[in-house]
C-alpha cells in the first residue's frame, strides 16, 4: 500500500518536472531566438531578408561583416569602447575602496559625507545631460576619451562605495587587530590584507560597472560628437542611421558587436550576477 | 591632539578622490541644473533670468508634458508589472533542483547585459512593417488580424516598447527572485511536505510569504529604473510618431538638443528629478523597514 502510493506521487513528480523543463525550454528560446535570429540573418542579403525573414540562408554572405566592419567603423568603436571602459572602471575601484574602506571602518570628520555620496546614485543621467555638457566645454574634455570617462567614473564610484562598504561591514573587527598588533597602519591593513580578502567584492564592484559602461548610449550621445571618440553604441547607432535601409549590414554589425559581448561575459557573468545582487540600487 | 589630526586628515585624504568626482561631474551638474531652469539659456551659454516661467510652461495645460508622464507613467507600471510577473515565473521555474539551471539563468539574464542601441535595432527590425519577423510569424501562425504597424501607430507605440523592455529585463528580476528563492531553507519545505502540502501550495503558503520584502524591493527599484527610461524610446521611435510615444527623457532630450531651449528643458529635468527622487525616498524607507523585519 506505502509502496503504491509513493510510486504514484514518484510519476506525478516527474510529470511535473517534465512540464517545467518544457516550459523553460520553450521560453529559454523566446529569449535566445532573436539573438540566433542575428545571425542567421546577418549571413543573408538584403532580398533574402526581406522574403524570407526567418529561414535559413541559402547562400552565405560572410562578406556582410567584412562591409560591417570597416563601414561601421567598429573595430576604432570597440577600441574606444574597451579603452574608455577598462580606464573608467580603474578609476572607480581606485577611488571607491579605500573611501569604502575608510567610511566604514574609521571614524573620521568627514564621515557624514558617506550618505550624500551613495544618496548621488538617485539622479537620473537624463537631469545631467544638459549641465555636463556644459560643464564638459567649459573644461575642455568633450570629444575625448577624458570627456567619457571621468563622468562615468564619477557616475558609478557611489556604486562601487555601496557594493564595498556592505562588504567591509561584514568583516570581523579582528582581522584588522591582528594587523594592528603587527604595527601595520590603517592604509597598510587597507593594501595588504582587506583587498587579498575582498577579490570577490572587488570583482562584482567592477563587472557591474563594467557592463553599465560598456552599453552607456545617453551621456555619450551629448558628450561626443566626434565619429573617432564614438563608443560602441554611438557606432551602431550612427551606422544603423546612416545605413537604415542596408538590413543585411545592420545585422552584421549587430551579431559582431554581440559576438564581443558573449567573449566579455564568458569571464564577467558570475562576479556580474553578483554585482547586480549586492548593488541593487543603481542600474 | 595633533595625531587625531593628522590621522583625520589622512582619512579625509582617501575619500577625497571619490568624492571630487561626485561633486564634479554630479552634484554640481545637478545645482547647474535648478539653477538652469530659472533661465532662459541659449546654445553658447549666454543667460537670461525668467523666473517661473519654464515652469509655468512645462505644467500649465501642456499637451505634451501630459502625454509624456502618461507615457511615462504607463512604460513604469507595465514594465514593472510585466518584468515582476515573468521574472517570478522564470524564478520559480528554475528554484527546484533544475539540471543546468545556471544555463538557464544565464539565457534568461544574457538581454539584460545588451547596450538598448542593440536591443533597440533588434527590436526595431522584428517590429518592422517590412518584412519584420512578428508580423511575419503572426500571419504564419494564421493570425494576420493581428499584424500592426507596431510603431508606427500612434496608440500603440508605446506599449511595443514596453514589450521591448520587458523582454530585456525581467531576466534582471528573476536574478533577485531566484537568489530569495533559493535562500529559503529546504527544512520549511520537507516539514511542509510531511503535513500533506501540494506543491502548488508551497509556493503559494511558503514561498511567498518569505520572499514578501525581496517582491516590495524590486517593484520598487523597477518602478524608479523604468520612470528613467530615455535610450531606448529614443532610440525606437524618438518619441514618435508625433510626441504619441514621448516620455520626459525623450521630450527633454528633443527640447534641449534639437530645440536648443536648454533652460526650459532643464525645467523638464528637474520636474523628473523630484518625482524619481521622491520616489527613491519612499525605496530607502521600505528597504530600511526591511533591513529591521529581517533580523530575527
Amino acid at each position: 500500500m506505502y509502496k503504491k502510493r509513493s510510486y504514484f506521487r514518484l510519476i506525478r513528480k516527474h510529470y511535473l518536472k517534465i512540464i517545467q523543463y518544457v516550459v523553460l525550454i520553450f521560453i529559454a528560446g523566446l529569449f535566445i531566438y532573436p539573438f540566433v535570429w542575428i545571425f542567421i540573418s546577418s549571413l543573408k542579403d538584403k532580398g533574402s531578408i526581406l522574403a524570407n525573414p526567418w529561414g535559413l540562408p541559402v547562400k552565405l554572405f560572410f562578406s556582410n561583416y567584412v562591409l560591417a566592419w570597416t563601414k561601421g567603423n567598429l573595430g576604432r568603436a570597440i577600441f574606444n569602447s574597451l579603452f574608455v571602459t577598462c580606464t573608467a572602471v580603474a578609476i572607480t575601484i581606485v577611488a571607491a575602496c579605500p573611501a569604502a574602506y575608510y567610511f566604514t571602518k574609521v571614524t573620521f570628520r568627514g564621515k557624514f559625507l558617506y550618505y550624500p555620496i551613495l544618496m548621488s546614485m538617485v539622479i537620473p543621467t537624463a537631469v545631467l545631460l544638459i549641465p555636463i555638457s556644459f560643464l564638459g566645454r567649459k573644461l575642455n574634455i568633450l570629444d575625448s576619451y577624458s570627456g567619457l570617462i571621468f563622468p562615468y567614473a564619477a557616475l558609478y564610484i557611489p556604486l562601487g562605495i555601496f557594493i564595498l562598504s556592505n562588504f567591509f561591514v561584514s568583516l570581523p573587527e579582528s582581522l584588522e587587530e591582528a594587523a594592528f598588533l603587527d604595527g601595520a597602519s590603517r592604509f597598510q591593513t587597507l593594501i595588504h590584507i582587506i583587498i587579498p580578502i575582498s577579490k570577490p567584492a572587488i570583482f562584482s564592484a567592477m563587472a557591474l560597472p563594467f557592463i553599465f559602461i560598456w552599453n552607456e548610449f545617453t551621456l555619450a550621445l551629448v558628450l561626443v560628437t566626434d565619429s573617432s571618440v564614438f563608443t560602441i553604441p554611438l557606432a551602431l547607432k550612427a551606422f544603423a542611421g546612416s545605413y537604415s535601409y542596408e538590413y543585411d549590414l545592420v545585422f552584421a554589425a549587430l551579431g559582431i558587436v554581440n559576438l564581443f559581448l558573449f567573449f566579455i561575459l564568458i569571464f564577467l557573468q558570475r562576479h556580474f550576477v553578483r554585482g547586480i545582487l549586492s548593488g541593487a540600487f543603481k542600474y | 591632539m595633533k595625531k587625531t589630526w593628522l590621522k583625520n586628515k589622512f582619512a579625509f585624504l582617501m575619500v577625497l578622490p571619490a568624492l571630487l568626482f561626485v561633486v564634479i561631474f554630479m552634484i554640481y551638474p545637478l545645482l547647474d541644473a535648478f539653477t538652469m531652469s530659472f533661465f532662459d539659456v541659449k546654445i553658447m551659454g549666454e543667460k537670461i533670468f525668467v523666473g517661473f516661467n519654464n515652469y509655468k510652461k512645462l505644467l500649465n495645460h501642456n499637451e505634451i508634458t501630459l502625454i509624456s508622464l502618461k507615457n511615462n507613467i504607463y512604460f513604469s507600471l507595465f514594465t514593472t508589472l510585466g518584468t515582476v510577473v515573468i521574472g517570478m515565473i522564470l524564478a520559480i521555474l528554475l528554484d527546484r533542483k533544475i539540471h543546468g539551471w545556471q544555463a538557464f539563468r544565464i539565457l534568461f539574464y544574457l538581454p539584460v547585459t545588451l547596450s538598448s542601441v542593440v536591443v533597440s535595432l533588434l527590436w526595431l527590425r522584428i517590429y518592422s512593417p517590412n518584412g519584420g519577423l512578428l508580423n511575419v510569424i503572426l500571419n504564419y501562425i494564421q493570425l494576420p488580424f493581428l499584424e500592426k504597424n507596431w510603431l508606427g501607430d500612434p496608440n500603440i507605440a508605446i506599449f511595443s516598447i514596453i514589450m521591448v523592455s520587458i523582454w530585456q529585463y525581467s531576466g534582471y528580476t528573476m536574478i533577485f527572485f531566484l537568489a530569495a528563492l533559493q535562500s529559503i531553507p529546504d527544512s520549511l519545505f520537507e516539514a511542509a511536505r510531511i503535513d500533506g502540502i501540494r506543491p502548488g501550495q508551497e509556493i503559494m503558503y511558503i514561498s511567498f510569504p518569505l520572499i514578501k520584502p525581496v517582491i516590495i524591493i524590486v517593484v520598487m527599484l523597477q518602478l524608479i529604473f523604468s520612470f528613467k527610461v530615455f535610450d531606448i524610446v529614443w532610440v525606437m521611435s524618438t518619441g514618435g510618431p508625433g510626441y504619441s510615444s514621448s516620455v520626459l527623457g525623450t521630450y527633454l532630450y528633443t527640447e534641449a538638443f534639437r530645440k536648443f531651449q536648454m533652460g526650459y528643458a532643464q525645467a523638464i529635468a528637474v520636474f523628473m528629478f523630484i518625482i524619481i527622487f521622491s520616489m527613491s525616498l519612499i525605496y530607502l524607507k521600505l528597504a530600511r523597514f526591511r533591513e529591521a523585519s529581517h533580523e530575527y
